[in-house]
């Protein structure tokens, strides 16, 4: 636990920083006997694996921390093997079958039956059903989905879900409807603010508020990202002060010099070279739909404001395009190459 | 088998052509539907045509059979020609590939290189001391080598009075198409007196198949039906047979005493490096047939003309040899064509052009030759050296794109690839030279992000790392390889102040976290430790801009930190701190670093050890310091003195 973002996780429900509301709703919901599926969503680090780790917690106990790794093995009705990581514990386990692509409704299926077939072993003591923890539920296929309908309501008395995922929008509806939805929304900058100052004050590191302000503002809500910036920072000075060039990722920074070289000449050259640049972040497991919508985020600012609209249009269908086919290079260097011919249309005119 | 598949395949595209003339009819796309339809129209003659010459062909392969017993051995002796071209006058009409009737019947005839010939019969004698008994004419082969020949034509090591075979059981020859390799084996075979036994594409080759044959014929004393001649085993074109049978055969080959083959095996392949050819290559002696000289090739043309009476230049012949790139075999079953459609008429270089163009290169042309077809003028120049019209070009264009590009399997949509071609020709075609590369970037790309896959999976294997893939990637990782890395002065590790070594410790226990950890690599002749996982290559990009100024590591504090890490791994964390300490005993009092981390190891044994238990065990953390140790021996009472546990590890 010596990551600043591991080691101050709240570990119980009343410790919970922010979303106080939202504190209240998750206390009574434990708080009673029945435990409804929950699908909780809400943008990367706004805390959705902190909150379902202190509900675990309050349900079962401190038992619940003792986690082993588990390699996990399917095998697909075309023999092939499958591996996936979970974490178990005694009361739960926990896993990303996003991970496994296509085979993901299986590994679903195996997974909630096996757990679900044995049940609590106290049931006297300890509440009377498990619970399955599905992270990015998102990236589930579509029969993934409808697999997991079925099962909730099958071995619905002995087993739980909770599902986490960002967006409600690619989780099909008979699955929205049979959970209970709890959305987290991402902390305001004052409150990221505030926790920053508290950690580094516990961590013994001068800073002026100033600076604390910049980092919250950088990082778009995500608290996770603006502890690690700020320990990132504390890395490299003894001491926080303003005037500090705020660390951002690497991949980030790499795709905003792409967009610039995009935006200063638009010709066969740069376009060769952004090819490379798309080649480098693709081949570092980075998802195209990532890409398309940092270069957009980065692209937009400079074009002129009648522009904008048939610069998202463009996005929109290329990456559609993306989604029905298979090679994303094709479709990133063609939206690359039909922005830049947009660009020198409406700038050079 | 081939010629089927070649007339099947050209069935199919009439059968497409004939479907897309009407939907061009219909849909009138690209041209107008006249000329298109000229167009296709013609070209249908021409594949109309080509499917007569094969099915020719054919018929000649049939009749071939029956031919055998009647015809006689061309001998290509000046004063016999006049006689043979009697007999090639009286059988005019019978059909016989020239290819096979004028194989070569002696060593003297054989086209191929002569060092070749000279090699394999060298090996082939090699067999005498096993196989004949004759150990004399080894003795007089190995007095003749020189000492690189030697080498290549060693033979095994004497056991007792056995005979002795060859160090290579194996003559693998290789060499292109209609290079003579097939009749090189066949007649070496029976010069050094041995029956041939011939196993090729045509039969099946299984394992068990190669177990049989090569029982029946090598392990065999003889045959009934050959008489008093061993046997010789012909493997002709190897390279097509699946891998296990070339398994197979590689084992048979090593075998010793009761086992070992006591017959020669020949080998025959086109490609010497296909991969199920990888274990059966070191234990061959290889010898490369290359394409013969053409000189050489034309001389023999002119003698098989002038015998069959056909009337043809030196110059058409050379023509030729050029076209089917000295193939013996379509040199002279083009030569055949010619020959029997003309009837004693002079045959001009131009119709050997069309002739051998129509029936060898549209076979063999490569895919960058197919496309140098569309984009290159220079291709579609006639005699004189004029552009040809544009629908002569879309003809030849059409050619190409059915034979060589179409390669997609949309059966559907194949129809409309010939436009795709033509309006690709249209437009891009140029005079210059076009240079083709297969892009690499693709694959090079798909090599990395395998790997980057592999390391993002090994780090998640560490507890702490969580499940979900994107938020490590995207926040923590970029970070995580920073905050490990802190600014740290370089100098020595006793001089660090308090707070340094707490950042140390910090960063080490974030990597242990992590599961991450520096490794000694050797770049340049200059050891370096590097993350491993590799992390760093995942998550750091050649990123230009000041903004992410990083610092990394000096080699020497990564050094440190891998060590300390080996050591906490290795449960002796605790004489690692305190070696550290001891060597400056006034810092000794202001380190809590070492004890602290010691107890936190401690406690984290002891979770583990009670995770079992429901409860876990209360708070128990000074109880290291009650474990006394008593020094109660030696020779002295001014050594005893009671030593707690805590200062011994401190």
């Amino acid at each position: 636990m010596a990551l600043w973002v591991d080691k101050y996780r709240p570990r119980e429900i009343g410790k919970l920083d922010y979303n106080n509301d939202l504190t209240e709703v998750l206390k009574s919901i434990v708080a009673r006997e029945d435990f409804p599926h929950l699908l909780v969503y809400g943008p990367s680090g706004a805390g959705k694996k902190t909150r379902i780790n202190c509900i675990l917690k309050e349900l079962y106990g401190s038992g619940v921390e003792r986690t082993t790794l588990v390699t996990k093995t399917f095998t697909t009705p075309s023999n092939r093997k499958l591996d996936l990581q979970t974490v178990n514990s005694n009361y739960h386990i926990e896993l990303a079958p996003g991970d496994v692509g296509n085979y993901d409704r299986i590994v679903v299926q195996d997974v909630i039956k096996e757990m679900a077939q044995f049940s609590q072993i106290d049931s006297e003591k300890q509440k009377p059903f498990k619970v399955v923890v599905l992270h990015e539920v998102d990236t589930l296929t579509r029969d993934a989905q409808h697999a997991l309908r079925r099962t909730m309501e099958k071995y619905s008395r002995t087993c739980r879900l909770i599902l986490s995922c960002e967006s409600l929008s690619r989780v099909i509806d008979p699955l929205r409807s049979r959970c209970m939805a709890v959305r987290v929304s991402a902390p305001p900058t004052e409150e990221i603010e505030s926790i920053l100052e508290r950690v580094v004050k516990k961590e013994k590191y001068d800073v002026t508020p100033k600076l604390l302000m910049e980092i919250s503002e950088k990082s778009y809500g995500n608290l996770r990202r603006a502890l690690l910036m700020t320990e990132t920072l504390a890395a490299r000075e003894q001491k926080l002060k303003e005037g500090m060039t705020i660390v951002e990722p690497d991949w980030e920074l790499y795709l905003r010099e792409t967009a610039g070289m995009i935006l200063k000449t638009q010709n066969n050259e740069t376009l060769l070279k952004v090819r490379e640049r798309l080649y480098e972040v693709l081949s570092r497991c980075i998802p195209s739909n990532i890409i398309f919508s940092t270069l957009i985020r980065e692209l937009l600012p400079a074009c002129r404001p009648e522009a904008k609209v048939e610069v998202i249009h463009l996005a929109a269908e290329y990456q559609h395009r993306l989604c029905k086919g298979s090679k994303a290079i094709f479709h990133l260097e063609a939206f690359v190459a039909a922005f830049m011919e947009l660009y020198c249309r409406i700038h050079k005119t | 088998m081939y010629l089927r598949w070649r007339k099947d395949r050209m069935t199919m595209t009439i059968r497409d052509l004939d479907d897309s003339l009407n939907d061009y009819k219909r849909d009138q796309i690209l041209f107008n539907g006249e000329k298109i339809r000229e167009i296709f129209q013609e070209a249908r003659k021409i594949k109309e045509a080509q499917q007569d010459f094969q099915r020719e062909c054919q018929e000649m392969e049939k009749q071939r059979e029956e031919g055998r017993n009647q015809t006689d051995r061309g001998n290509s002796e000046s004063p016999e020609i006049e006689e043979l071209q009697e007999e090639g006058k009286k059988k005019k009409n019978e059909t016989e590939l020239w290819a096979r009737k004028y194989a070569p019947q002696g060593y003297a005839d054989l086209l191929s290189d002569d060092a070749v010939n000279r090699n394999s019969i060298t090996w082939m004698r090699l067999w005498d001391e096993c196989v004949f008994k004759r150990r004399h004419t080894v003795q007089a082969i190995e007095s003749r080598l020189n000492d690189r020949e030697r080498m290549t034509f060693s033979m095994e090591n004497r056991f007792g009075n056995r005979a002795r075979r060859p160090h290579f059981k194996i003559l693998l020859l290789t060499g292109p198409a209609g290079s003579g390799k097939t009749t090189l084996a066949g007649a070496i075979a029976r010069l050094c007196g041995y029956a041939t036994v011939e196993l090729n594409a045509s039969d099946s080759r299984n394992a068990p198949d190669f177990e049989k044959a090569i029982d029946g014929a090598l392990r065999n004393q003889y045959t009934i039906d050959n008489g008093n001649k061993p046997n010789c085993l012909i493997l002709d074109e190897i390279d097509g047979a699946p891998a296990d049978a070339i398994k197979f055969l590689a084992k048979t080959i090593q075998g010793t005493g009761k086992k070992a083959i006591k017959r020669p095996i020949i080998a025959i392949c086109n490609s010497l490096f296909t991969t199920s050819l990888r274990e059966l290559r070191p234990l061959c002696l290889v010898l490369n047939v290359n394409a013969m000289r053409r000189e050489r090739l034309v001389e023999r043309l002119q003698k098989i003309a002038q015998i069959e009476n056909v009337n043809i230049d030196t110059f058409s012949l050379e023509k030729l040899v050029e076209l089917t790139e000295c193939d013996v075999r379509s040199s002279l079953n083009t030569l055949q064509l010619l020959g029997n459609s003309n009837q004693g008429k002079r045959i001009t270089a131009k119709q050997v052009e069309q002739a051998a163009e129509s029936s060898v290169q549209n076979a063999n042309k490569s895919l960058f030759e197919a496309f140098s077809m569309v984009l290159e003028f220079s291709r579609h120049l006639d005699n004189k050296g004029h552009l040809f019209s544009m629908k002569q070009r879309l003809q030849r264009i059409e050619r190409v794109a059915i034979d060589q590009v179409a390669t997609t399997q949309n059966y559907s949509l194949m129809k409309y690839m010939i436009v795709f071609y033509a309006k690709l020709h249209m437009i891009v075609a140029t005079h210059a030279k076009t240079h083709f590369q297969i892009p690499q970037s693709d694959f090079q790309m798909l090599q990395k992000s395998k790997a980057c896959t592999e390391v993002l999976s090994t780090l998640r294997g560490s507890r702490h790392a969580g499940l979900s893939a994107l938020p490590l990637l995207f926040d923590v990782y970029p970070y995580l390889v920073q905050i490990v890395q802190p600014a740290m002065r370089a100098t020595n590790e006793t001089l660090y102040t308090k707070k340094e070594k707490d950042q140390i410790e910090h960063t080490i226990q974030v990597m242990i976290d992590y599961s991450l950890t520096f490794v000694p690599t050797t770049i340049d002749n200059d050891t370096k430790f590097v993350f491993q996982p590799p992390i760093d290559q995942v998550v750091q990009y050649p990123v230009t801009s000041s903004e992410s100024s990083g610092t990394d590591l000096p080699n020497a504090a990564r050094q440190m930190i891998a060590k300390k890490i080996e050591l906490i791994k290795l449960g002796s964390s605790f004489s690692a701190i305190s070696v550290d300490d001891s060597e400056d005993v006034p810092e000794r009092s202001e380190t809590p670093g070492g004890s602290s981390r010691m107890k936190q190891i401690e406690e984290q044994e002891r979770n583990k050890n009670c995770s079992r238990t429901e409860a876990p065990v209360p708070e128990t953390s000074g109880t290291i310091g009650q474990v006394h140790y008593r020094y109660n021996q030696g020779f002295s009472n001014a050594v005893k003195k009671p030593v707690r546990m805590m200062d011994l590890l401190n």
